[in-house]
């Protein structure tokens, strides 16, 4: 009898370690791994203490309705949806305002220099071309 | 074609962020203890969820503080730990019936299962 209830605990043990793997590998972090297989324990206990029989094949139906530990282990892997500031994800850059290019970054010197250069060069040609024509259109004063 | 992989794959999608709910709704009447708990959830075949993946919504349930939990005597074997709401639970469910009722209306309408 004790023999095969020493059975029946390996076979727990060897679910519970095979969880914790399965934690381990998919990334779950030790405490909350821990946490898992301590609820998973209790859970079995508390199934077993109320078993009218303790065989085999009873505590193997109690595990097998807990699941794969690959399933358990992703979920376990899911951050917490509802925490305050759960997204994990890196800062980016702020994204409420559309991106403005010409106000949002300053002019770069050469920049500023090439545009007054290029207005100056554009007055100056269009006071040239005003007084070009106003000398074609009237005719020479006489002498 | 979608295979049986994308079928898996919606389940798990529909479950995610109801079945939270689905469990505070089951304390909301009174307390219970986690045996109780999950064979309740995984009894619900359309759920398609096993008892030992709750444990871990179980665990962030009481992060989040929605729930709550108090050890307690057991009549058969060792002390059982009780999940009971918590007020703030209590509030995240009101919330989550008035969202839930908006949202399935609107995807029946635009699914076409208004009268089924």
């Amino acid at each position: 009898m004790t023999q095969s209830i020493n059975r029946l605990d390996k076979l727990v043990e060897d679910y519970l370690g095979a969880v914790s793997y399965a934690c381990t590998t998919a990334g779950v972090p030790p405490d909350r791994r821990d946490d898992l297989v301590a609820d998973l324990r209790e859970h079995i206990a508390a199934a077993r203490a109320v078993l009218y029989q303790q065989t085999e094949a009873a505590v193997r139906t109690i595990i097998d309705r807990l699941g794969e530990p690959a399933a358990i282990a992703a979920e376990a892997r899911l951050a917490d949806p509802f925490e305050t500031g759960a997204a994990p994800t890196p800062a980016k850059p702020d994204r409420a305002k559309p991106p403005n290019r010409w106000l949002s970054r300053p002019m770069s010197p050469v920049t500023f220099a090439i545009l007054v250069g290029f207005t100056f060069v554009l007055i100056t040609m269009m006071v040239l071309m005003t007084i070009m024509a106003l000398r074609e259109g009237n005719p020479p004063p006489l002498r | 074609m979608y295979g049986m992989e994308a079928w898996a794959g919606l389940s798990t999608a529909l479950r995610r962020g109801t079945l939270e709910f689905c469990v505070l709704a089951l304390l909301e009447s009174e307390p219970r203890y986690g045996v109780e708990l999950v064979s309740q959830l995984a009894a619900q075949n359309a759920l398609t969820t096993t008892e030992g993946t709750l444990y871990p919504l179980l665990s962030r349930l009481r992060r989040t503080g929605w729930v709550a939990t108090t050890w307690q005597e057991s009549p058969a074997g060792p002390p059982r730990r009780y999940y009971e709401l918590t007020s703030q639970g209590k509030e995240a469910l009101a919330h989550f019936r008035s969202e839930w009722v908006a949202f399935r209306a609107a995807v029946d309408r635009i699914v076409g299962t208004e009268h089924t």
